[in-house]
């Protein structure tokens, strides 16, 4: 098999804070192919959006990075390089969007002045061209009237189109790997449902690699080549899309997708919620970190910390001592 | 709304051509609810679903009068709220309560939970302390807290899904007879909004609540409503049961909206969302006629011209649009 | 940062807590330049409440033999221009100083605070007039203020606390105004209209506790800039009238024989410089404070 775009391997980023040092990833380890979409899921505080941060370099100063940690992109180790190169990666070959639209655009600059000022720092393009290329990067994100649109400044635009600016602005260098952190949960349904589609698109046109973080596991459903599912700071769970979904073998995977609401049950039906609350990432529990949470506890979850093991058809991985396949209820 | 004769006890809620205008600051008119009716029974919980911006929470404030709705009635077992004057509604407020969107924004930071859930008692009744204190352990028990241990603290040493359980007990103290929910479960991670529907639904169990249950995600409220109703622009587009309203969507706003629901499932073919791309017209100038033909893929001539009426297409089905969808 | 809050059990916090509180405490840790001017302060209020049981010469007793003297046996500070003890002067001077300090922002906050709360909760025309009116009272200068009011109502020590009081309102109501709004339109303000609370009672149970703290912080501001006025008003005759001593009165009467005897005028100025500088270091530190613990709780 080719080289994996990007490895992470044993990524450990902690945070010091008043209370004692917080462990945000404990050991994430993963490899992303060139082409491919990896979704990333979980909930609040589960470090899904603290990875995204660690791969791109761009953590708080009171963070302190695992000694094992590394971060390999393209046959190079990110841990090495310095913060010159580091910026030169950034926006180039790596690109990132965030939640909000409106606070990761500059509302006195004009959209196509963000999306040139890229395109003439990293490619020295000239002012014109830049333009040119920005008019056309905004046809391409689905918005109307771009020769219009570009000369206008963010406020003068809807969510929706913010985002797509944004994207634009993202895909101006032909990065080979974009990160999108939670890029529609600002967003109305109908909206993301277009923006979701855009981004697919994109990743497939020009065979960019993608993580795509999110809270909803229907985001990742049919827009993801592979999904990890995140909790407490590690990946419990990784496989195939369709795998995942069809042969769930983590308990708090499957626990997520029970306590999903559905448009197809009928009214009033109760939902399996999951009792507790995540554990405290300063004082973490002994053992399996869902333990406290799960309905298929044993004594050995309690005591021993499960790896993230990978079935010999290499496809599906789970860091679960009895891992099932408890599927979800129909 | 053609509801017969005899239904017309249990009716508890009944909202007739309400308008909610204020004023856009630039002089102009925010049209945020532009004449909507509705009924809710007795013991029912009616959904509204729309996405941001189109009146939904402007209409739930309208019915609790906070502020007051420009026109319009709002019948709360039959005394109309909107004509009541101030010192005549203020006793009235214990029958009709609300929970809020932001679980933090809505608990007074430097108040004691002791002090917020007791409030609506401090404000209504006439309690002696000892008794007071007995009804805010048990409804905080009742909504799943422990009380010795909450009454005491203050907000922020609560999680989210905490502190919507406690502006829960706070809303249901007074035993009121509605209960208006606005967005309750949004800002709340998924195991958590899965705790708290189960909690809403236990509640209106055991406190014979009836529900105004305002959401942005179908799923959510299909699953706790009996009947919803779909809102676009200020106006009303279509208003079923449940069931039948995610099964047979007869406005072409609804079937969109359903599409679009991202479906954990990748078995689930992505459903093509059937709008014309392009932008929310503004609040302030909606478009003539009927206010979604903008975007409506199905769009004709009359669309503009002239703005539809609710039509029954089936018992308790209501559409508003000059092509519904069949089938 | 993390994404999102952590759900915390009450009960599992405990544990950490005690390690984590002593962490806090250690960091956090007061220093010299917070308690050496507290000490000062806090000698210097001391002195002035108990300065009649001293045995502090009289103030206002004349030593015809010692005019001017320099620090001597019988006054330990020197006496002044006509030979009145300068230690005495300034203990009763004191008086002045720290009561017009406290009182007069202390009227300013109450009745900017009244002014403040129903400009900020009620919106609207009561904004737009409390405004106007702010606006005017600014317009109009703060000297010209005090000077009529101590020519119409004499130069005694309530008219110089209620004329400098005045000053205080405009910034005290802005500020109350300000902070009502951010917190009049928060959501636990509506449910406590939708449980049919009184105007009076949100005011005073749901907004008040919160808009507390920005003005205790704006009174220790206030204080210190309310001793230098005050000392600035007795430097042009416009404060208490003599022989009752303040410390802005006996620079002026000092300024006249700097080059001889510079005593005069330079042991009060000194003090009301270490005092004034006193109240901002220890102002600034418990405003820090103050802005932690909303940070916190908020």
């Amino acid at each position: 098999m080719a080289m994996p775009l990007l490895q992470v391997i044993d990524q450990r980023t902690y945070f010091e804070t008043g209370r004692g040092l917080l462990r945000a990833v404990d050991g994430v380890d993963f490899e992303l192919h060139q082409g491919r979409t990896l979704g990333v899921v979980g909930e609040s505080g589960c470090g899904k959006t603290v990875l995204a941060r660690s791969i791109m370099g761009l953590l708080p100063s009171n963070t302190r990075v695992g000694e094992g940690s590394r971060i390999i992109f393209d046959g190079r180790d990110l841990g090495a390089l310095d913060e010159k190169s580091l910026r030169a990666l950034r926006g180039s070959e790596i690109a990132m969007i965030f939640q909000d639209p409106m606070t990761s655009l500059n509302p006195v600059l004009t959209v196509g002045k963000q999306i040139g000022e890229t395109l003439i720092r990293h490619h020295g393009l000239s002012r014109h061209a830049a333009r040119g290329r920005a008019v056309e990067l905004l046809r391409d994100v689905g918005i109307p009237q771009p020769e219009v649109r570009v000369d206008q400044y963010p406020h003068q635009l809807s969510g929706g189109m913010r985002q797509r600016v944004a994207i634009a602005i993202a895909l101006s260098c032909q990065p080979r790997l974009l990160i999108a952190d939670e890029p529609t949960t600002a967003l109305d349904v109908t909206v993301q449902a277009d923006i979701l589609d855009l981004l697919r698109r994109q990743q497939i046109e020009r065979d960019m690699s993608m993580i795509l973080i999110t809270h909803d596991m229907g985001v990742v459903a049919g827009r993801s080549d592979e999904v990890a599912v995140m909790y407490a700071g590690r990946i419990v769970e990784w496989a195939e899309t369709p795998e995942l979904f069809r042969n769930t073998r983590m308990p708090y995977t499957a626990a997520l997708l029970n306590s999903i609401p559905r448009v197809d049950d009928p009214p009033h039906r109760r939902i399996d919620a999951i009792a507790g609350r995540p554990p405290d990432l300063i004082h973490p529990p002994k053992g399996c970190l869902f333990a406290p949470r799960c309905g298929h506890v044993e004594q050995r979850c309690r005591r021993h910390s499960p790896p993230l093991q990978l079935a010999s058809d290499g496809t599906h991985a789970q860091a679960c001592w009895f891992p099932q396949s408890v599927g979800t209820t129909p | 709304m053609n509801r017969q004769r005899q239904d017309d006890h249990d009716i508890i809620l009944a909202v007739r051509d309400l308008v909610v205008e204020h004023d856009g600051g630039d002089g102009r008119t925010v049209h945020a609810v532009s004449g909507i009716s509705f009924d809710i029974r007795r013991g029912e919980t009616l959904g509204l679903v729309g996405e941001s911006g189109c009146g939904k929470t402007s209409a739930a404030r309208a019915v609790m009068q906070l502020p007051r709705p420009t026109r319009g009635s709002v019948h709360l077992e039959g005394m109309n709220l909107a004509a009541l004057p101030r010192k005549d509604l203020r006793p009235l407020r214990a029958k009709f309560q609300m929970i809020f969107q932001d679980p933090i924004a809505s608990l007074n930071p430097r108040r004691r939970v002791r002090d917020i859930v007791g409030g609506p008692l401090a404000v209504q009744g006439e309690l002696g302390t000892e008794e007071k204190n007995r009804r805010i352990a048990e409804v905080l028990s009742d909504v799943g807290l422990n009380a010795e241990q909450t009454m005491e603290r203050l907000p922020h040493e609560f999680s989210g899904g905490q502190c919507q359980r406690i502006s829960l007990a706070r809303a249901i103290i007074l035993e009121p007879k509605l209960l208006i929910c606005d967005e309750p479960v949004s800002a709340l991670d998924v195991s958590v909004q899965a705790q708290i529907l189960n909690l809403l639904e236990e509640m209106k169990a055991r406190h014979a609540l009836t529900m105004l249950f305002i959401s942005h995600d179908l799923a959510v409220v299909k699953h706790i409503s009996d009947r919803v109703a779909v809102m676009y622009l200020g106006k009303l587009c279509e208003l079923a049961p449940a069931e039948e309203l995610y099964r047979h969507p007869g406005h072409p706003y609804t079937a969109a909206l359903l599409a679009a629901v991202p479906a954990p499932d990748p078995k689930r073919p992505l459903g093509r969302i059937d709008m014309v791309a392009g932008e929310l017209p503004s609040p302030t100038d909606p478009p003539s006629g009927c206010r979604f033909r903008t975007r409506c893929p199905h769009a004709q001539p009359l669309c503009a011209e002239q703005e539809p009426k609710a039509g029954e297409v089936s018992p308790g089905h209501t559409i508003a649009c000059h092509f519904p969808l069949s089938g | 940062m993390v994404d999102g809050t952590y759900d915390e059990t009450p009960e599992a916090e405990a544990d950490g807590q005690a390690e984590a509180i002593a962490a806090h405490r250690r960091r956090n840790r007061l220093g010299p330049i917070f308690w050496i001017p507290l000490v000062w302060i806090v000698f210097v209020v001391l002195l002035a409440v108990l300065a009649p049981s001293l045995g502090l010469q009289d103030p206002a007793d004349i030593d015809f033999l010692a005019l001017q003297a320099p620090p001597n046996e019988d006054h330990v500070l020197g006496t002044d221009v006509l030979g009145r003890d300068i230690l005495a002067r300034i203990v009763y001077g004191a008086r002045v100083s720290l009561t017009v300090g406290v009182a007069a922002p202390l009227i300013g906050l109450v009745l900017g605070l009244m002014i403040g709360i129903m400009a900020g909760y009620y919106r609207g025309w009561t904004d737009e007039i409390v405004g106007t009116a702010i606006d005017t009272w600014l317009a109009v200068p703060g000297l010209v203020i005090l000077l009529l009011f101590s020519v119409i109502f004499g130069g005694s020590l309530p008219t110089v606390c209620i004329g400098l009081g005045l000053l205080f309102i405009p910034a005290a109501a802005r500020i109350t105004r300000a902070t009502t709004m951010n917190f009049a339109n928060r959501e636990f303000v509506l449910a406590a209209r939708a449980m049919g609370a009184s105007d009076l009672r949100i005011l005073a149970l749901e907004i008040f506790p919160n808009i507390v703290w920005p003005l205790v912080a704006y009174i220790l501001i206030a204080i210190p800039i309310a001793v230098v006025i005050e000392g600035a008003l007795s430097f042009l005759g416009l404060s208490v009238a003599s022989p009752t001593p303040s410390w802005g009165g006996m620079i002026a009467e000092g300024r006249e024989h700097l080059e001889e005897t510079p005593h005069i005028s330079l042991i009060p100025t000194a003090v009301m410089f270490v005092t004034v500088l006193s109240f901002n270091l220890v102002g600034d530190t418990v405003r820090r404070r103050l802005a932690d613990l909303r940070d916190r709780a908020i």
